[in-house]
């Protein structure tokens, strides 16, 4: 990310600082699991998940980041009610705002690496 | 346009925690140093804004145009043209800030060395980072699409203006 706080120094201090925020504003092992599934995703990697399996809470969220990552149009009404099987209405909301910022600082991250070496 | 139910019942938010909460306002004074970057020429921001918003299928976003692109001769034959840009008389820059687009919000794959080549073409590395930054910008819809939040409360389109510090604003219908 140098390379852009080089040319957009002011920006780059707020994506710091959201992309800082996002793990403390949600379930930040829930949010690391996830993130991990996206940097696969981005990368076009197949994602293993851990060992030790993955919980019935933690399989909803990897479906709906899997589906927030691929295509966000077309998420379900259901994928979004399985949610709400485990977290409160605040907590998905703070957990879909933090996934926001982790896809789409990752994607720069990845991007502005090639195109602005 | 397409009835779709919020996902989230408004009165579940608590105000200050989830909805306007601290990373809600961080993203926002995000949103609004993005969009006081002015190294392009307005077209070109809109008509990425416009292509993040077919992707993302992000109701708000298209129900609105800006002021500033509608001043610099923005009309709704270009906005017709963004889903077969590739096929487009879209001059080259235009297609070129649509393909960053595309490598940012489809595939970062798309990003590669051919890209870079065709950008430097007609872009400064400030105007690329900026248009990398938009996207990331434009793409904050994707949470409130994922919740279906982002019913616009209009049936026609309308125009959209940012003040000094890039608060948005909503300035009534775009077209007479």
């Amino acid at each position: 990310m140098t390379r852009l706080e080089d040319l957009q120094p002011d920006i780059a201090a707020q994506l710091h600082n959201i992309t800082s925020l996002a793990p403390a504003s949600t379930d930040a092992g829930l949010l690391a699991l996830c993130s991990s599934y996206i940097d696969a995703a981005l990368r076009l990697q197949n994602w293993t998940p851990p060992e030790r399996g993955l919980t019935d809470k933690e399989q909803a969220f990897i479906a709906f980041t899997e589906q927030f990552v691929s295509s966000v149009g077309t998420m379900t009404d259901e994928q979004v009610a399985c949610l709400r099987q485990f977290a409160s209405a605040d907590e998905v909301y703070n957990f879909v705002n933090a996934i926001y910022v982790t896809d789409m600082s990752r994607r720069l991250e990845l991007v502005a690496g090639s195109v602005l070496l | 346009m397409t009835i779709l139910d919020p996902r989230l019942a408004a009165q579940d938010l608590t105000a200050g925690v989830s909805a306007n909460g601290p990373l809600e306002q961080a993203i926002a004074k995000f949103a609004a140093a993005v969009v006081c970057a002015k190294t392009l020429d307005p077209l070109v921001t809109e008509l990425v804004r416009l292509r993040c918003a077919q992707i993302h299928d992000c109701r708000l976003c298209g129900s609105l145009r800006n002021q500033e692109a509608l001043e610099h001769g923005f009309d709704e034959s270009m906005q017709r043209k963004i889903a077969g840009y590739e096929n487009s008389d879209f001059a080259a820059e235009i297609i070129a800030a649509l393909r960053l687009c595309d490598a940012m919000i489809l595939s970062p794959s798309f990003a590669d060395a051919a890209l870079k080549e065709e950008l430097e073409r007609y872009y400064t590395a400030a105007q690329i980072a900026e248009i990398c930054l938009d996207v990331t910008k434009w793409s904050q819809q994707k949470a409130l699409v994922a919740l279906r939040l982002e019913a616009p409360p209009w049936e026609t389109t309308n125009v959209l203006t940012f003040d000094a510090q890039g608060a948005p604003g909503f300035g009534g219908p775009a077209y007479n």
